[in-house]
């Protein structure tokens, strides 16, 4: 995937939450953006998901030009995840991903279960798509909800620490499911606090803090940190 | 292993009403007055009294139907930037929560419908009064109703709402295919819960002379003098309507909490 962010900055009631945001990232298919809590990464994954709009600054992800694509338009070419999962209540693990696929993508009944049910049984699933969100663990709801957003087959996945409403052991269980679209050369977006994991799992990293990304690069960055910033922070991610 | 559980289930709740029927058997054996236990006094007018019975059903879903819409109005109130308007529907949420029905339906009859009555320059027939009565427990219901939804929509939470918009659902796919589904479930258990409350209550719609129910026994009994039979066939004809509408409530409940 191919990102361009030109100049982007964000307020939140005159406060500033992203500052001057340039960065133009090619040929990379699993980008992980990291740094310690409140440095604006959430809100950096909604403006890339047109969830939100910047204040200032343009943003272009693959061909969509942000400030110009209606966001209707846009939502159905991507995918997110949320920190906890969001399936609907009242319907089935296989039933929420039809809806979508059969009443935004306009596919057939026929065909939108073809999609999910190889989906979910690619994605070791296929036991629970009678079940509803209630009567499955965290950790299968989550993994759900990726499969989810990736029935649409979106140019890029975004996903908020997917994992961090988790126990260890659930955590485990879905950061697999990440590496396994990593292995599926699938186009994805993460914000995530488990460093190891964005060393497996991403070929670029974005490192931010204080509204600014401080450093940015190859995946091999989280072993040779130029910054003082990030060695900062990655001393103290490995303290423990 | 759930098979053995519904036997177990069933198995459990006829031995419960078993238990019930003895200690019925046993109340009616030591009744003082048995020997002039006459049920059959009533027979010539049980006409009488299956009328009073259906105008209780129909009283109480026509109170379901208005305080729903009255409720829903209140909600709306209580979500109003106007403070004047959200403050209209809280106090009158407190005045219905702190007076006694009967209380509230003779206030009503007394101080609003008999005045408009006057004006209007009608008569007080049973109809009239079957009208005031049913308006006024309505509005009785209002404010339990308002609580119903504002339980509903709270209970849809805000990521799901995200979640929909990010999936590319239009405004109307979300309501048709999301909260409308969802809110439905939800509200069908305290709906039922409530109209279980308003067929009880709509026996004191009696004291305001509407030709419901217990009006209608009233009027047996003092004809035929009657009075336990009348009170024993009451009790069972309340019982046939509410005792399906409890199980309907716990049915859905439990449908509902299987969900979160
Ligand atoms: N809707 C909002 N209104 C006001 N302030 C907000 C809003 N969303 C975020 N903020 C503020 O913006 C800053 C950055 O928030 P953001 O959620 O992007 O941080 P983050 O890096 O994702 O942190 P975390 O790791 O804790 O999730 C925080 O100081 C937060 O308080
Ligand atoms: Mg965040």
């Amino acid at each position: 995937m191919e990102l361009k962010l030109k100049n982007v900055c964000k307020k939140y009631d005159d406060k500033d939450i992203l500052i001057d945001i340039n960065a133009h990232i090619k040929d990379r298919s699993a980008i992980a953006i990291i740094g310690p809590s409140g440095a604006g990464k959430s809100t950096l994954l909604r403006l890339l998901s047109l969830i939100e709009t910047p204040d200032c600054g343009r943003i272009c992800v693959n061909d969509n030009h942000l400030s110009e694509i209606s966001p209707e338009e846009y939502y159905k070419k991507i995918g997110f995840v949320f920190q906890t999962h969001t399936l609907f209540p009242h319907l089935t693990v296989l039933r929420n991903i039809t809806l979508i696929l059969e009443k935004v993508h306009n596919k057939t009944v026929v065909e939108a279960k073809k999609i999910a049910l190889d989906l979910l049984e690619h994605f070791e699933l296929t036991e629970h798509i009678h079940k509803r969100a209630g009567q499955l663990s965290g950790g299968q709801s989550q993994r759900v909800s990726i499969v989810r957003s990736l029935a649409i087959s979106p140019e890029v996945l975004f996903l908020d620490e997917p994992t961090s409403s988790l126990d260890p052991v659930l955590t485990q269980e879905v950061l697999k499911t990440i590496i396994k679209l990593k292995l599926d050369n699938m186009n994805f977006v993460i914000v995530t606090h488990e460093i190891l994991f964005a060393k497996k799992a991403a070929d670029y990293i974005i490192f931010m803090e204080e509204g600014r990304i401080v450093e940015m690069g190859d995946v091999s960055i989280l072993d040779d940190p130029k910054t003082w910033e990030l060695k900062q922070f990655l001393s103290n991610v490995f303290l423990w | 292993m759930t098979k053995i559980k519904k036997t177990n289930e069933i198995f459990s709740f006829s031995a419960a009403l078993f238990i019930f029927g003895l200690l019925v058997i046993l109340i009616i054996m030591m009744y003082p007055g048995r020997e002039n236990f006459q049920l059959d006094l009533l027979f010539p007018w049980s006409n009488i009294i299956v009328k009073g019975w259906i105008i209780t059903i129909i009283v109480s879903i026509i109170s379901l139907v208005i305080s729903i819409i009255l409720g829903f109005l209140l909600y709306l109130l209580s979500k109003s930037k106007i403070l004047v308007f959200k403050y209209l529907g809280t106090i009158f949420g407190e005045v219905v929560f702190g007076s006694p029905l009967v209380v509230f339906l003779i206030v009503i009859y007394y101080f609003i419908g008999t005045p408009i009555n006057q004006y209007l320059g009608l008569s007080s027939t049973p109809i009239n009064r079957l009208i005031i009565g049913t308006i006024a427990l309505s509005l009785y219901m209002a404010p339990y109703m308002k609580n119903v939804f504002q339980g509903a929509m709270e209970s849809i939470d805000d990521m799901q709402y995200q979640a929909m918009t990010v999936f590319g659902f239009t405004t109307y796919q979300k309501y048709r295919y999301i909260i409308i589904p969802q809110l439905l479930k939800i509200l069908i258990p305290p709906l039922a819960g409530n109209l279980t409350f308003i067929v009880k209550g709509s026996s004191l719609l009696n004291f305001i002379g509407v030709p419901e129910l217990y009006n209608q026994i009233t009027t047996a009994q003092s004809n035929t003098y009657a009075v336990v039979e009348g009170y024993l066939v009451m009790f069972v004809m309340y019982l046939i309507i509410t005792i399906p509408l409890i199980r309907i409530t716990t049915y859905f409940e439990k449908k509902v909490s299987a969900w979160s």
